[in-house]
């Protein structure tokens, strides 16, 4: 580790740690000196160095893009998922939020959905089979259409796009006091509602999504709305409306 | 019944708008029954018994209406004690450190118990005044009334079942249209306030029963009438 330097912050991190699935966790403690300046990411790396230069194994957490686009990146932090600060992924989660002397707990996504691999690393496959089930648009391979062959009125476009900004990260779920996958499924429904693209697979979309989402043990949404506040990308829950509208137009409509 | 409709049913969108449907046309007969019981105060207590006898005298009207309430109440209450259930499952670890997102109220977050104190208060109440053995003189079912809600205990019981009530409505009206889908930029705002003074002109309005009535049994025995 390096000296510390004037504006460091001493922290204790309690981090869970739990060797496998259905493996019993707790929390484990490590006393830390960090930049204000690094990520959260980044104080996880210098926690696991601190850990391995004492012989202990590095715990184990999500990330991929480090700059939160890719929605690898998870954990529960103070309570909160993604940490503190809205509209953030945890890996564009600045130690500059936290003060010196604080207690950090750390957590993963919890979730009978998301069950834990190791340590912090949850398995989301399940919004992978969810969003198998319709979350896509028939497109017959060619030449690219021309840009304004389908017209898309701008308010269309523009919902349609917010909705699209979802990254799968699943912090919906983990804030969800049902453990709940709604507001992930009518992002991904409300994407494709709006747009001509996305009406061939319209009336069966709504409908199979809810189903694989159902299979998959989530829990059923009673409209807390802490999905909408916990989300890195600001999705609204009028997509929750919208996927409650095309789920019953869906469910209506005869079965192909 | 067509394997669609089960599957609808079944689904957890499907289970929410069967309780937005049964818990809106509850919340109509709540409407209903706040603006009956105002017979009170017009009609002082005769006026509430002529009020009791016109509904009587509906007869099979009146059970039928009964009939379709209570189907109504038990498809609302086995539903929601399927969804309570199903939720705790779904998330069968809970978080060692747990803090709000900011969104979800103390209302939303107590649907359940105050769901079930509703249900406890519901049959106390239906005891109290649908069981003529009970009430005595069923001609005179205000003056059991204000009897029953102007005792210290009775009146306790009630404004706990009413509280119970308001939180329950609070969420539950607005959250109803979200569960239905109706949803609009400019009119759900609108609708959002219209279902919360909704809710609170309800419990305001069933809790000044038993207020009245302590006051009014008070001012009875103390001899001032």
């Amino acid at each position: 580790m390096s000296t510390s330097t004037t504006g460091d912050l001493s922290l204790t991190v309690h981090v869970w740690c739990q060797a496998g699935p259905d493996q019993p966790g707790e929390f484990v403690t490590t006393a830390l000196t960090i930049s204000p300046d690094t990520s959260f990411l980044e104080m996880l790396d210098c926690l696991n160095e601190q850990r391995m230069a004492g012989g202990l194994e590095p715990i184990a957490f999500d990330h991929d893009c480090r700059e939160g686009i890719c929605g690898m990146c998870s954990l529960v932090i103070d309570g909160k998922p993604h940490g503190p600060e809205q509209e953030t992924t945890t890996c564009q989660l600045h130690m500059r939020t936290f003060n010196d002397g604080d207690d950090i707990w750390v957590e993963p996504f919890r979730a009978k959905g998301f069950p834990i691999l190791r340590d912090l690393v949850v398995d989301r496959g399940a919004f992978d089979r969810i969003q198998q089930a319709g979350g896509y648009v028939s497109v017959n391979t060619g030449s690219a259409p021309d840009a304004h062959a389908v017209p898309v009125p701008k308010p269309a476009a523009e919902e349609a796009f917010d909705a699209a900004a979802c990254i799968g990260c699943g912090a919906c779920v983990a804030a969800c006091p049902n453990a709940s996958a709604m507001l992930f499924v009518a992002a991904k429904v409300s994407q494709f509602a709006l747009l001509p693209q996305g009406a061939p697979e319209r009336d069966a979309r709504a409908r199979s999504m809810v189903e694989a989402m159902d299979a998959e043990g989530f829990g059923n949404c009673t409209n807390h709305f802490e999905c909408a506040a916990a989300c890195p990308k600001a999705i609204d829950v009028t997509h929750i409306a919208r996927l409650n509208r095309e789920f019953l137009r869906s469910s209506l409509r005869p079965r192909g | 019944m067509p394997s669609w409709i089960g599957r609808f049913l079944s689904s957890s969108v499907g289970k929410k708008t069967v309780m937005a449907v049964t818990g809106l046309s509850l919340v109509g007969f709540l409407v209903a029954h706040l603006l009956g019981n105002f017979s009170l105060y017009t009609g002082g207590i005769e006026g509430f018994n002529e009020y009791a006898a016109k509904l009587e005298d509906l007869g099979g009207l009146l059970m039928a209406a009964e009939v379709v309430l209570f189907a109504v109440f038990v498809i609302h209450v086995s539903l929601a004690l399927r969804i309570v259930r199903e939720n705790r499952l779904a998330r069968d670890e809970a978080y060692r450190v747990r803090a709000t997102m900011g969104n979800s109220t103390r209302a939303s977050r107590s649907m359940a118990i105050t769901g079930l104190v509703v249900l406890l208060f519901l049959i106390v109440h239906i005891i109290d005044f649908r069981v003529p053995t009970l009430v005595g003189d069923m001609d005179n079912l205000g003056a059991a009334v204000v009897e029953r809600l102007g005792s210290p205990v009775g009146a306790t019981v009630y404004l706990i079942g009413i509280l119970a009530l308001g939180l329950h409505l609070r969420h539950a009206i607005q959250s109803a249209f979200q569960s239905l889908g109706i949803q609009h930029p400019q009119w759900t705002p609108i609708l959002r306030v219209g279902a919360l003074a909704l809710a609170a002109a309800l419990a305001i309005g069933f809790a000044s029963f038993p207020i009245y009535c302590l006051l009014s049994q008070g001012a009875a025995s103390a001899g001032v009438n």
